[in-house]
């Protein structure tokens, strides 16, 4: 299928690029949504990739001609245009266990490794306990509960919550999904 | 049903408010394309109303990184 949207251009160029260099990604963000019942529009291309590969990833990132506007051992930021190119990058066990489990998706916008629907969740999660005005990641954890309520590992997402010390919040979000 | 309640399940039912968000009937509808199709799809007309996006927080530099 040929994408028509920028945004499909541009996870188009970057997938086959990674794919190139061998690298170990997969999508997590707005994007990876739609391979869990739910669609949003984004204008961000959120992926997880493997630490080791932190500087070949930020390399190719500048060939192919984003800006890097922050970087760290956790994270970084590329801006190209009005194009966004966003990388966790996963050092610790849940983070590289959720890379290596990530499921493949053939999809109109070719084959796409993504995050489980319950990793996908615990990055939202952190995302909005790092910073509460990223109110759109809580958003996401509610569509993503209503949308898949019969089939969570509701153990798994459980301890994502505990973790971050919100296992109320999570109770909140399941008696409004249901 | 509140006009910014965009996200919805893929494969089910969608429900979706014509003319205003407390004005309008919802109606069901079933689409069973790609949903990267529809993402497509729907960014086209994204980008076409909105071609430049408001300033999005990046990561957060502190916090807590447990994953």
């Amino acid at each position: 299928m040929a994408l028509a949207s920028q945004l499909g251009k541009q996870i188009e160029e970057i997938v086959e690029s990674l794919n190139e260099i061998g690298a170990s990604f997969a999508l997590i963000g707005g994007l990876a949504l739609a391979s869990h019942r739910v669609v949003r529009a984004t204008q961000d291309v959120d992926l997880l990739a493997d630490i080791n590969i932190a500087d070949q990833i930020d390399a190719l990132a500048v060939k192919l001609g984003y800006q890097c506007i922050f970087r760290s051992a956790e994270a970084a930021n590329y801006l190209r245009g009005s194009e966004r190119l966003d990388f966790l990058y996963a050092s610790r066990p849940i983070a590289r266990r959720l890379l290596i489990s990530a499921g493949l998706h053939p999809t109109a916008f070719g084959t796409l490794k993504v995050v489980s629907s319950e990793g996908l969740i615990a990055f939202k999660l952190q995302g909005f306990v790092n910073d509460p005005r990223r109110t759109q990641d809580l958003e996401d954890i509610r569509a993503l509960l209503r949308a898949n309520l019969g089939s969570l590992n509701m153990t798994e997402i459980r301890e994502y919550f505990r973790l971050f010390d919100r296992e109320s919040l999570l109770d909140e979000l399941l008696n409004a999904a249901k | 049903m509140p006009l910014n309640n965009h996200a919805r399940a893929a494969d089910g039912p969608i429900s979706v408010v014509l003319i205003a968000g407390s004005g309008g009937p919802a109606i069901d509808v079933i689409d069973t394309r790609d949903p990267y199709e529809r993402l497509d799809d729907l960014m086209c007309v994204v980008e076409e109303l909105c071609p430049e996006w408001p300033d999005r927080p990046g990561f957060s530099t502190s916090g807590r990184w447990l994953l």
